[in-house]
């Protein structure tokens, strides 16, 4: 049975400590995007700040919500890949072509949170925002920017099923592959869906107030940004899935295709339903 | 124009010229350590201490509450006095995030931004260099050894 470093072992003597190891770990894995995590990550108490103490508002909630959002999303991307990073074989992680792409991605995903943070300071919207040429153009290039760092996980995902390391099982490699190429397939998917329907609600009034509690999703009509969630956590859900599946039958594949069928067919299903605009689990109310 | 006006305007220049020291040459202890990080905030400390000591004690206010610090603030001396604390002790931090970002490996370019926050915003800037660091000190570069 394959051994499956998920966290540093050893005796560990407090919270801290423990968090001290699992950001040493990140680091050896990779340095680059890890600490693009660890950045964004303590980006969120002074964005948490100007959340309390700001009063203006874009789509009817504050203006530090979005910001906030796409902190945490790309801290779990970013802290995500890093860690996936270290299931390739140890010569592959030195790939020239996989560590310029992955210096890209940072470039740009520090484009876009330093458009959206900026945009909130001065209280209007960053997607979307057409009303000056500047922003037209700006909000462009976060289009041309987002597709671009949401492939790294492909990219990745495809160069550990070419290259992976030693000692992974079966199943758990099989997710973080499926987990990978998912994220890119199904969180660009939707984020076509959104750009082409010139923004996330579908039948449903342009307000993000009295959404889902936490993720704001409408309960109004349709909204988009639900399947772009479960997509771009792919790489969240399906390794974790396919870590509790390899844990019992470290060979079990076929059980790892089978769910990622059907989380694809989840996703696209809420896709589906947004742009039938029907809310996110109608039945809850 | 009144000297405080005059002061004003002379300090403002020489602060960006400052700035621009290091932004430009970070690798220049010169301009680094001696120009931006001492000479300069020096210089305001110099034309700070004379005005505190002239216009002080003959001011309103005081620390102790919005109204008071307002109130201090009415007086042009005192108003340039507190430029010249923000231009002063915002350099004196610029040369230190671009001295600590050299020890410790942080590149540069990731430092102009900081830089720049901290040129327009101090303790944001700061801050945005404190998480920097966080991220990218020593042992993590873009160089990215594992």
């Amino acid at each position: 049975m394959s051994a499956i470093a998920l966290l540093p072992t050893g005796h560990i003597a407090s919270p801290f400590a423990w968090f001290a190891a699992i950001d040493a770990e990140g680091r050896r894995r990779q340095p680059l995007l890890w600490g693009a995590a660890v950045f964004l990550l303590l980006m969120i108490p002074p964005t948490i700040v100007a959340l309390l103490l700001d009063g203006r508002t874009v789509n009817d909630v504050n203006v530090w919500i979005k910001p906030l959002k796409f902190e945490v999303s790309l801290v779990l991307y970013l802290g995500t890949l890093a860690w996936c990073w270290g299931y390739l074989a140890p010569e592959a992680r030195e790939s020239r072509g996989l560590r310029v792409f992955a210096m890209v991605s940072v470039a740009l995903i520090a484009y876009e949170i330093a458009y959206i943070v900026l945009q909130s300071a001065r209280g209007v919207g960053s997607h979307f925002n057409t009303a000056t040429p500047v922003e037209g153009i700006l909000f462009i290039l976060m289009g041309l920017a987002a597709p671009v760092f949401t492939a790294l996980a492909a990219v990745l995902g495809i160069a550990i099923a070419r290259r992976p390391g030693p000692n992974l099982a079966p199943a758990f490699r099989l997710s973080l592959v499926l987990g990978l190429i998912l994220t890119t397939v199904l969180g660009t998917a939707a984020g076509i869906a959104i750009s082409v329907n010139g923004g996330h609600w579908v039948g449903a009034a342009a307000t993000d107030a009295g959404g889902l509690p936490i993720f704001g999703w409408t309960r109004e009509g349709g909204d988009l940004r639900v399947a772009h969630f479960f997509g771009l956590h792919a790489l969240q859900i399906l390794p974790v899935a396919g870590l509790i599946v390899a844990g019992r039958r470290p060979d079990a594949t076929k059980f790892v295709w089978l769910m990622a069928a059907v989380f694809t067919a989840l996703t696209a299903y809420t896709l589906v339903e947004a742009l039938a605009a029907r809310p996110f689990l109608a039945f809850i109310g | 124009m009144s000297p405080f006006e005059l002061i004003f305007a002379i300090a403002n220049p020489v602060a960006l010229l400052g700035w621009i020291g290091l932004a430009l040459f970070p690798g220049r202890r010169t301009v680094v350590d001696g120009i931006s990080g001492v000479a300069i905030p020096a210089l305001f400390a110099l034309a700070y201490a004379g005005l505190v000591a002239a216009f002080f004690a003959g001011a309103d206010g005081g620390f102790s509450s919005i109204e008071a610090v307002r109130a201090l603030f009415r007086s042009d001396a005192l108003l340039v006095a507190g430029w010249l604390h923000y231009l002063a002790f915002d350099l004196f931090v610029g040369a230190w995030e671009v001295r600590t970002a050299r020890a410790e490996g942080i590149p540069h370019l990731l430092v102009v931004p900081c830089l720049v926050l901290t040129f327009l915003f101090g303790p944001l800037g700061f801050l945005a260099f404190l998480i920097l660091r966080a991220a990218y000190a020593r042992g993590a570069s873009f160089a990215m050894e594992t």
